[in-house]
């Protein structure tokens, strides 16, 4: 077997991995957020039985480029499609979903969920063929892209306490120290 | 850091919080692993904010930007900002400089005493937690860094009791040393800062202390069963020898007789001294043995066998004849001459029936009753209903298995939430309240002794068992009231019980499917003491759980080993399980299994076999010293437990059920001074799961045939067997047939079958036995070094080991080394490729919505009713009543969901783990 290259992503990547709610299997997921992090992301694992919500949350407070999920014991149309519709809800469009679940989604699903809007479902034949490193390249080609830019007036939202804006600031500083300068300047006063 | 939050989120319902947390970034990758908002439960609040920060340098403990995001927070007006540094290295002590309020969480675990010297932050903190005080050696270490305190901060006359130091153990619910340390920290947050934080939590005086499953004293109890059963061990090899020496002299004097010789008799005379001097050095039960056997083996050669069952006689037929009519011994025992070889197969392996039930624990299977169990559930109670009706069409006996949906394995209720709507009813059946279990088992006669129920449920087994113990009862109270013609009476109450609600009544949704009479849905809606008077209700209770049967799985060790359906702390949920057995015994159920002490997702999870075994009899014993240490008596609660085992490909499992009896039995006789009843372990097999495959699946019938043949051989007490589409889908009826139809092809045409000790007597066989026991003793004393199964649990050594063998599986099986036809080897000329079902039996949106719609009345017609008794299951928790007691009356009213977020408000939820 060829050795694939691990991608070496430009943009700081953070990214939310889980399994489905009520759904104990995460061994899979596991294995994922371990080549993740070793490709050199930061991986914010939330473990087994999650709720659409709980990640939801968690992948806007954290600013993350994706979400990563397993589900493997049915419902995922609806989970998936949930997902999706929850972060547009909530303005986090932006955030793409990734899945999987072995052989229990099938492939008009599967087709079915990515016209819908989800970035990918890898199916078992995916890893078949693109090898566990590439479907992790993959995922974090699609993810390279920066976070905490275009700041747009989210320091007036701090106050009602908007979880988008805290965490976009958190990154604009994290990743864009020096074009961000003014917008924390003003903040350590707001402080 | 959870129990904090949990603690000030519900102390001040008016605050917001946030929650900064640092983990390093990796130094060579860049990579990390932000892993704290897995075991925080509390932070779900809309009141909290938490960001998980990665170093992005590796050699500090907090992240450059941790000011900046501070100050985000701040101008965001948050009114208690917590920050968690990376495990603090022990001159760490950065976070000083952005914190008002410091605390240093240690555990016992530091070492030496002088390691207290090197930590900086016992300088700086302003509070110091000793968490995990349940250790070995805490309360040593508490004096340590009690005196290094004092020695830090100059305070040599300080008292004890008055300095920030706290011994606490979060992983316990409602604990007192948390309870302390949180107002603790509300006091100094108090003291140093603007924010006035006067908290309403009283003081808890008593130090932390652990709450012990398992004894202190007792901890290492799997290795002194190991050691007792090794010593039976050598026991049975020097009597064996004794023995063996025995006969060598009894016909060396025949021998002699037969010389001619003028010393004979003196030489006689000394043979037998020797000959009596053995004998006294031979224990006289094994005497008896040798004694007895040809008389023994006359009993399996007669025409009929009789014993004793429970005072009834029993006659069984001790041969079948061929189409050739050859005579087939059902048991068939050795012929051997030598007294050594007789005594040792005596005590090693005997006849099927007598200890240590090597080859079984019944002297015979019996008749008219094959093991086929088989398992359904799908869609709403109605569809699982009916596929119950058509597999057990025809057979003497019912032997129903449960699958239960996935929002049910996790005690919720169904509800229109996407995430929550699109697993109802899918891969398992949607029981939600006690009406869903009577249209579940509607039909079949729950108290008759044919019938017998198993339900593959653990977190919430509490409720799903007191919903199945009423449904029975109510199902009784039907046959009464049709017996004594009080029909029309009853529908008038039960007709003025919704009027007066104004509720809607549940309904079997569709048809019956033939076979269903109705039973068990006359009472739906309502419960058979309102509408029997009391005395009448109370007898057929009474009588209706003497003579249940069944099986609730309830293993929750295992789920925190390997399947991860827990929903409430394992404390509490070992609790509940012992709150259970109590109430079995006080009622005297003695025909349904309090748990199934279960290895099949041990080792779904990709444990080997012998692994299975030895984490799967280890949790068994684990139940048995929890039990015990509540007072209960062994043969009080042993014969409730059964266990249940994968059966897959590998050698060890043709002898895993042999194995296990053995160990179980030499450990409750000789170990626990258990009667016989107890001694024997029964147990169910399903065939391995994960030894199908998706591709070429027309070949997994063949792996499951010989996988019910290792079972059937060895003795198993109740068995399924998989359909060969499950790796794809949820089996069709078609597929369930051929399933069935495997068992029944073994049990009625395979002619060695008919033999019931196929096994005994192969070298094999034997040599397996032995080398699978020992193996498990191995791990026993690899357990016992990690402080029993609990203590292993919690460094989760049981999972690490599952995940290393499950891994070492797929390599070899990914390389070619492990050989699957059809899969990595004998591919067909299209290259086997992974077949992709053509329909997926999915619940439909009529079941439901007419879930959620009954389940919405229920809430209704119950509203105030349903409070009343959850709060007395909770009062129950709180004063250590026994908790299963009001479950039987709060599972007549409430549905499953309301039950456990009741019961998570007293006995904490389960906390996820990397």
């Amino acid at each position: 077997m060829k050795k694939i290259e691990v991608y070496k992503p430009k943009n700081k990547i953070r990214i939310v991995t889980a399994a489905y709610l009520f759904d104990g299997h995460d061994a899979a997921i596991n294995i994922m957020r371990r080549i993740i992090q070793a490709s050199g992301a930061e991986v914010i694992h939330l473990g087994h039985d999650r709720s659409v919500e709980e990640v939801v949350n968690c992948a806007i407070q954290e600013d993350v480029q994706a979400i990563a999920m397993t589900s493997y014991q049915g419902g995922h149309m609806e989970y998936f499609k949930y997902m999706y519709d929850l972060l547009k809800e909530k303005k986090s469009g932006q955030i793409k979903i990734f899945g999987g679940g072995g052989g229990t989604i099938l492939p008009a699903e599967i087709k079915e969920l990515q016209h819908y809007g989800i970035a990918r479902i890898y199916h078992p034949d995916d890893g078949r063929h693109m090898g566990l490193q590439g479907m992790i390249n993959d995922l974090l080609q699609q993810c390279d892209y920066p976070t905490g830019v275009g700041l747009n007036g989210e320091t007036g939202h701090l106050l009602e306490k908007d979880w988008r804006s805290i965490a976009r600031l958190i990154s604009a500083a994290e990743n864009h120290e020096s074009e961000s300068g003014e917008e924390i300047k003003k903040i350590h006063q707001l402080a | 850091m959870d129990e904090l939050v949990r603690r000030f989120l519900v102390d001040f319902p008016d605050k917001y919080l946030g929650v900064l947390s640092v983990d390093p970034s990796r130094r060579k990758t860049g990579g990390a692993l932000l892993g704290d908002r897995i075991r925080m439960n509390s932070i779900r609040s809309p009141r909290v904010y938490m960001r998980s920060l990665a170093t992005r340098q590796s050699h500090l403990s907090i992240s450059k930007y941790i000011s900046e995001a501070v100050s985000v927070l701040k101008a965001a007006q948050y009114d208690l900002i917590i920050l968690e540094t990376s495990g603090i290295g022990q001159s760490d002590t950065e976070i000083m400089d952005y914190s008002d309020v410091s605390l240093y969480v240690m555990t016992p675990e530091y070492g030496a005493a002088s390691q207290l010297e090197k930590i900086d932050m016992l300088d700086f903190a302003d509070l110091i937690a000793l968490n995990k005080f349940d250790k070995r050696g805490a309360m040593d270490a508490l004096r340590d860094v009690r005196k290094q305190f004092k020695r830090n901060h100059q305070l040599w006359d300080a008292d004890d009791e008055q300095l920030p130091i706290f011994g606490t153990i979060a992983s316990q619910f409602n604990d007192p040393g948390m309870n302390n340390l949180y107002l603790a920290v509300t006091e100094k947050i108090t003291a140093k800062t603007p924010l006035q934080l006067v908290s309403h939590n009283a003081v808890t005086k008593e130090l932390s202390e652990k709450i012990y499953i398992i004894p202190p004293a007792r901890t290492r109890y799997l290795s002194e069963i190991a050691e007792n059963n090794r010593n039976y061990g050598k026991w049975a090899h020097q009597q064996s020898e004794i023995a063996g020496r025995m006969y060598a002299l009894r016909v060396s004097m025949e021998e002699v007789k037969k010389i001619k010789r003028e010393d004979k008799d003196l030489l006689l005379k000394g043979l037998n001294e020797t000959l009596e001097k053995l004998k006294s050095e031979l224990d006289p039960g094994n005497l008896q043995i040798l004694e007895g056997w040809e008389e023994k083996r006359n009993r399996y050669k007669n025409e009929y066998f009789i014993f004793k069952v429970r005072d009834k006689e029993v006659k069984i037929k001790t041969h079948v004849e061929s189409l050739s009519h050859t005579q087939v011994s059902k048991v068939v025992t050795p012929d051997y001459q030598d007294w050594a070889a007789i005594l040792r197969w005596s005590l090693m392996e005997n006849v099927p029936g007598e200890f240590p039930y090597a080859a079984g624990i019944y002297p015979f299977k019996r008749e008219n009753e094959d093991p086929t169990r088989m398992f359904a559930g799908e869609g709403g109670p109605e569809r699982t209903n009916r596929r119950f009706h058509y597999v057990s069409k025809g057979m003497p006996a019912v032997r129903l298995s449960t699958a239960f949906d996935s929002v049910t394995l996790y005690g919720n209720d169904p509800g229109m939430r996407p995430d929550i709507y699109g697993k109802i009813g899918n891969s398992g059946v949607s029981i939600c309240c006690l009406d869903d279990a009577k249209k579940l088992y509607s039909g079949f006669n729950l108290a008759d002794p044919a019938t017998s129920v198993s339900m593959t449920i653990n977190g919430p087994a509490p409720m799903m068992l007191s919903f199945f113990l009423n449904a029975a009862i109510d199902q009784q109270c039907e046959l009464y009231i049709k017996e004594h013609g009080l029909e029309a009476e009853v529908h008038k109450k039960i007709v003025e019980i919704f009027k007066g609600a104004s509720a809607v009544r549940p309904q079997y949704q569709g048809e019956l499917p033939p076979g269903n009479d109705g039973l068990g849905l006359m009472l739906l809606g309502v419960t058979g003491d309102q509408v029997l008077p009391q005395e009448v209700y109370n007898r057929i209770r009474t009588h209706t759980l003497k003579v249940v049967r069944g099986t609730v799985q309830a293993d929750i060790l295992k789920e925190d080993q390997a399947q991860n359906t827990c929903i409430f702390s394992t404390e509490f949920a070992l609790r509940m399980m012992g709150d259970i057995q109590q109430y079995f015994i006080d009622h005297k159920i003695r025909n349904f299994y309090s748990v199934s002490i279960s290895g099949y997702h041990i080792a779904e999870a990709g444990a080997n076999p012998v692994t299975q075994l030895a984490f799967t009899l280890a949790n068994g014993f684990t139940y048995v010293e929890y039990y015990l240490s509540r007072g209960m008596h062994i043969d009080d609660f042993a014969p409730n437990l059964s266990f249940f085992f994968s059966n897959g490909i590998d050698p060890e499992y043709a002898v895993i059920g042999r194995v296990a009896r053995r160990i179980w039995a030499k450990a409750m006789r000789d170990k626990y001074g258990a009667n016989e009843r107890s001694q024997m372990l029964k147990y169910h097999i399903q065939t391995s799961g994960r030894s199908l495959h998706a591709q070429e699946i027309d070949f997994n019938d063949i792996r499951t045939t010989l996988q019910a043949l290792y079972a059937i051989y060895d003795n198993c007490n109740s068995l399924h067997t998989n359909a060969y589409d499950e790796a794809i889908t949820t089996p069709t009826e078609e597929s369930v047939r051929r399933a069935i139809a495997i068992q029944l092809i073994i049990n009625k045409e395979l002619g060695l079958a008919k033999n019931e000790n196929p096994m005994q007597g192969s070298f094999i066989i034997e040599e397996l036995t032995d080398l699978v026991e020992e193996a498990v003793y191995a791990e026993y004393d690899r357990i016992t070094e990690r402080g029993g199964v609990l203590g292993a649990m919690e460094t989760m050594y049981q999972r690490g080991k599952i995940q290393e063998e499950s891994l070492y599986y797929e390599t070899l099986k990914h390389n070619g080394q492990y050989p699957v036809i059809g899969v990595n080897t004998f591919l067909s000329s299209s290259g086997s490729p992974t077949i992709i079902p053509r329909e997926v039996i999915r619940a439909t949106q009529d079941e439901k919505e007419y879930q959620i719609s009954m389940l919405k009345e229920l809430h209704k017609k119950n509203e105030n009713k349903s409070r009343e008794l959850l709060r007395k299951v909770q009062e129950a928790a709180v004063s250590n009543k026994n908790i299963f007691e009001k479950l039987m009356e709060a599972s007549k009213y409430c549905s499953i969901g309301q039950i456990s977020d009741a019961m998570f408000d007293v006995g904490g939820q389960y906390r996820r783990n990397m």
